[in-house]
């Protein structure tokens, strides 16, 4: 069974500094940065509809409530599965440790409550599965998460439009080469430096996967991309999320929300 | 109407055709070039599928199955060695896995032992381990801990690893590809295939045998392309051979020759514009029949032009005369050999009904060209005088009149000839009666391609099987899959299905699979991985909570085995072998056990490729039998017609008998199957062999009625066509010779059956054509 790992929406749930630096300054490298330090909301709490469309056009739906507080050495995060029906309660409390400056970073602890066993087990894993499939969608773990900078090396391709906003096209290439999709082309905005669009190229330099980001609102002014769209262009299925009631940096998010017992009670609404 | 009323109308024909030879001429080409335009649109397939004649209701089944379940399929390496936790094989296996995800489109994961994730239940909670997640480890000791704890794993032994750790699978998942699996195939197999073959993975610990459906596709495809080819080579080689030796001429090389590469070209050609997709092994019979009947029907006006040439010495009237000679019974031998092969159209198997309709269309137009071409290209030329020496003796050659002086003792011996030939006839009939019909593709195929031996030693493993069916349950209700009760009896289903004969068992365990055996493991998993919880949860929340928690985990098999709604899911089920009786008592059990614990599913029953040989077992019987039946009629009915005469189409009929009931007594004593390819056999023997006894009754009815007398009759043609029939034989006999050094089980049954039988018919028409002419006297009464 693969890792539970944290949802940190960074990348596409970003805080917007809006940087006035022009583009012949900028590097690929300086834009990624630029964009990776758009300031964050130490808590946030959203519900999130996760919609899997398969090949043959089957759809399936779920949706979860997820609130995160970061605690600076640690993020605490709880996820609790409100649809489908008969897995309503099922939840998710995992503590993940930020990357140390040598690059080992502590094992993220993971705890899971079904409701039909009435207890919540905790789960020990010793690996990551960054490339896994997040809940069974077309992103992957890595795609929610917050790729370390200095994984990849960044070329600047120059600007192109994406649904009517001015993005800078960058060329991320992974430096590992492991990963099923080693190049990306992000397209971010030429002012608020958050992710337009990404394309995915897998080991053979074909197009993979295609993320469309839309709805981008600023609650409480941070920003926030509202959905998600994941398309894989080689097996025809998309997954979209589609995120509500976003709240961040509201005193209704205390601590206790983030332990076993929250878990066993139902208390994550 | 009488013989040499017929043959006159061709002389009339034959003095017409040379007034307009050009014409003619003008005409083939034509012909050809309109039949060559559709040859860049010629398919040709080459699969299972063609041999289904209902392949779109296949197709459905299949696409339905693939609608709920999605495709299946993977990449396979399997790895034989002593010792598969040897730190070397664990190497191997691990570089094995990081080549081909890097450098192999569609591949999108591994599942080795190198790369497990194992949830293991304790007091707390569950663990998800990888036994080698910091690689191999160098301490002894350390690799046997992992290798006690893998095999305590009762999902993995006999499944991943042998429970005797020498056999384990490199499995490679591929994406869902929207492309065709050709397109697929093309693209996977070949970087695959050479990581497989670099030396890096080359070693005397271990041996890497590949599998998979888009490799051994494509392996199947460049295998069988490469015999088709070599054989057409082969087979073209042998004919000019042939044509050189018997015709000792160069025109009696290249317009053979050449009017059987136009008459293919034109005929698959034309096939091509009509949206006719063809069958690429069948394409070989097609080729290699073609090319022995050209020559077949060349060297018939050949020696019957020469004949007259030597003794008049003016050509345009010999080639009139040879047309007279031979251009009836060669239509008519045309003609037979045709409904022969389209006797193959009441079969009801897609690629025999292709070959029956391509060859019957291919003979036709092989006699077009070679009539049309031979006599007027023999027509141009000098005359000479006539060769004294053949004056005399009416063109005949020594070698005629050996065959004269062979056919007086054959009448000498008339009693003895025909008890020898009918005792052999009634021996053979038990074999007929003993035949047995199985279509096992890998027997067909046979171990000589070395893929399919590969894939064989695969199938023989612990680990490996070549055959499986699945059993389909499915209701019209979503989550249905999910009720205690329904997968309770899913396992009730699998443990009886475990008991049959044709199932495939592991170490004891039969390889039965469905999404039952993970729900048991992860209950497991969630109660402090005690056994006793390795059964199916009484309440329906708790199973779909183990199935969500497996799912989102990244459990991708789950869907494997369970549509997405889970209203359906199916059993795997593996086999031991394929015996096609066997399997359908299996099946039928199946069908039986599906009903009583199923009533209320909306469909249930058993889908895959086994299911439809079992299905297409009882019609090859019945399409065989109807082929058989078809050709022995329509050849019957065209003979009392040639022959006017119920008595001589009777007659003319039991040389024929013979070789046929040689061909099934020898597949019934040497166990030889009946199968889609052996079905083709006997039909076509009898199109061929029919062929000679045409020739030679109407060359005897000719004479007859010329002289009024049987003996002198017989032993005339004996003289005059005796040595052609010979010929003609040797060359067909070498042209399937060719099959029988194929690698192929199934081309090379063809060959040998087909020499025996063509040998036999020979035979036949040497012995007991004559004879029961002469003793039945079908042509009416002798001249005092």
């Amino acid at each position: 069974m693969k890792k539970i790992r944290i949802l940190v929406l960074a990348l596409l749930i970003a805080l917007c500094a809006l940087m006035t630096v022009s583009a012949e300054e900028l590097t690929g490298l300086q834009i990624i940065r630029e964009s990776d330090n758009l300031p964050q909301p130490d808590t946030s709490s959203v519900k999130a509809t996760l919609v899997i469309h398969s090949k043959k056009g089957n759809e399936k739906t779920r949706q979860v409530i997820m609130k995160s507080k970061d605690y600076g050495d640690v993020t605490k995060e709880v996820i609790v599965f409100t649809a489908p029906k008969d897995v309503s309660g099922v939840g998710y409390l995992m503590f993940n440790y930020p990357e140390n400056s040598d690059g080992t970073k502590k094992d993220s602890e993971n705890w899971l409550f079904m409701p039909a066993l009435k207890k919540v087990k905790r789960i020990a894993s010793s690996g990551t599965e960054a490339e896994g499939n997040f809940m069974g969608t077309d992103f992957t773990y890595e795609d929610m998460g917050d790729r370390a900078i200095s994984k990849d090396t960044y070329t600047l391709l120059g600007e192109e439009v994406v649904n009517g906003v001015n993005c800078y096209k960058v060329k991320c290439e992974s430096i590992a080469r492991t990963e099923k999709d080693p190049d990306r082309i992000a397209y971010i905005g030429t002012e608020d430096f958050l992710l337009y669009r990404c394309e995915f190229y897998d080991r053979h330099g074909s197009l993979h996967r295609v993320l469309e980001c839309s709805d981008i609102e600023y609650i409480d002014g941070y920003a926030c991309t509202k959905v998600m769209k994941m398309e894989n262009v080689q097996s025809g299925t998309w997954s979209k999320i589609t995120l509500s009631d976003v709240q961040y940096n509201t005193s209704a998010i205390d601590d206790s929300l983030f332990t076993v017992a929250a878990l066993e009670q139902g208390r994550i609404r | 109407m009488k013989t040499a009323q017929i043959n006159e109308r061709f002389e009339s024909f034959a003095r017409f055709q040379l007034k307009h030879r050009k014409a003619f001429l003008i005409f083939l080409i034509v012909f050809t070039v309109l039949g060559c335009i559709g040859l860049p649109r010629l398919k040709l397939t080459n699969g299972e599928e063609d041999w289904f004649d209902n392949w779109e209701q296949v197709q459905m089944n299949q696409d339905h199955f693939e609608s709920i379940f999605g495709s299946t399929d993977t990449l396979l390496a399997f790895i034989k060695a002593d010792d598969v936790f040897d730190p070397e094989v664990l190497d191997a296996i691990d570089r094995l896995g990081d080549e081909i995800v890097a450098n192999v489109p569609y591949v999108e994961g591994v599942s080795s032992l190198m790369s497990l994730s194992i949830p293991i239940g304790t007091e707390e909670g569950f663990e998800v381990i990888n036994p080698f997640e910091d690689g191999v480890p160098e301490d002894p000791e350390e690799i046997e801990k992992v290798r006690d704890f893998i095999l305590s794993r009762e999902s993995l032994v006999n499944v991943l690893v042998s429970d005797d750790c020498t056999e384990t699978w490199v499995i490679f998942d591929l994406e869902q590809y929207s492309e065709s699996l050709t397109e697929a195939m093309n693209k996977i197999a070949p970087p695959a295939m050479e990581i497989f073959n670099s030396d890096s993975f080359k070693s005397d610990k271990y041996r890497i045998l590949p599998a998979g459906l888009s490799y051994t596709e494509y392996e199947e495809e460049a295998s069988t392309y490469e015999q088709v080819v070599s054989r057409i080579a082969i087979g073209f080689i042998v004919m000019i051979f042939f044509l050189a030796f018997f015709t000792r001429s160069v025109k009696g090389v290249v317009v053979p020759a050449v009017a059987t590469v136009f008459a293919l070209c034109t005929t698959l050609g034309f096939s091509a514009l009509m949206g006719i997709e063809g069958n690429m092994i069948m394409l070989m019979v097609t080729v290699l029949l073609s090319m022995a009947l050209s020559v077949g029907y060349a060297i018939h006006f050949i020696n019957a032009f020469k004949m007259h040439f030597r003794r008049t010495g003016e050509r345009k009237e010999s080639v009139v005369l040879g047309v007279k000679d031979c251009g009836w019974a060669l239509l008519f031998t045309v003609i037979t050999t045709m409904a022969g092969m389209l006797s193959f159209l009441a079969g009801g198997i897609k690629s025999m009904r292709w070959v029956g309709g391509i060859t019957a269309a291919a003979v036709f137009c092989i006699y077009l060209y070679t009539m049309v071409l031979l006599p007027i290209l023999s027509s141009y030329g000098k005359n000479t005088k006539p060769d004294g020496k053949y004056v005399s003796s009416q063109g005949s050659t020594a070698a005629d009149l050996r065959m004269e002086r062979a056919g007086k003792k054959v009448l000498k011996h008339s009693t003895l000839v025909m008890i020898a030939g009918f005792a052999i006839m009634l021996a053979m009939i038990p074999g007929v009666l003993g035949i047995k019909v199985n279509m096992d593709y890998s027997d067909m195929m046979g171990e000589r391609t070395p893929y399919i031996k590969r894939l064989m030693e695969i199938t023989r493993s612990k680990l490996g099987s070549q055959y499986s069916y699945d059993v389909l349950i499915e209701y019209d209700e979503e989550d249905a899959i999910k009720d205690p009760e329904v997968l309770n009896k899913m396992e009730e289903l699998a443990a009886r299905i475990g008991t049959l004969s044709m199932t495939k068992v592991s170490g004891g365990k039969p390889r039965v699979s469905s999404v039952t055996t993970i729900i048991k493991e992860m209950n497991r998993t969630l109660n402090e991985d005690n056994l006793e919880y390795y059964a199916i949860p009484d309440d329906q929340d708790l199973v779909s909570q183990i199935l969500f928690l497996y799912e989102i985990s990244g459990g991708d098999n789950v869907y494997q085995y369970v549509s997405e709604d889970f209203s359906a899911a199916y059993l795997h089920v593996e086999l031991n072998g394929y015996d096609a009786e066997e399997c359908v008592q299996n099946l039928d059990q199946v069908e039986a056990w599906v009903d009583e614990l199923f009533p209320d599913a909306e469909t249930a029953g058993v889908v895959g490729e086994v299911m439809q040989y079992a299905i297409m077992n009882g019609k090859l019987v019945r399409g065989s039998l109807r082929s058989i039946g078809t050709s022995f009629i329509v050849i019957f009915i065209l003979l009392v017609i040639a022959f006017g005469s119920l008595k001589t189409g009777a007659i003319a009929m039991i040389p024929n008998i013979a070789p046929i009931l040689l061909i099934g007594g020898i597949m019934g004593y040497g166990g030889i199957s009946l199968d889609m390819v052996t079905a083709l056999i006997m039909p076509m023997i009898m199109g061929i062999a029919v062929d000679d006894t045409i020739h030679f009754t109407n060359h005897i009815k000719y004479h007859f009625e010329l002289c009024r007398n049987y003996r002198t009759s017989i032993l005339n043609s004996y003289r005059e066509i005796g040595k052609t029939m010979t010929m003609t034989t040797i060359i067909l006999c070498a042209m399937f010779t060719i099959f029988i050094f194929s690698t192929i089980n199934a081309l090379c049954r063809i060959g040998y059956l087909s020499v025996i039988g063509l040998a036999g018919a020979l035979i036949a028409d040497y012995t007991l054509t004559p004879v029961l002419i002469l003793i039945t006297k079908p042509f009416g009464k002798e001249d005092k």
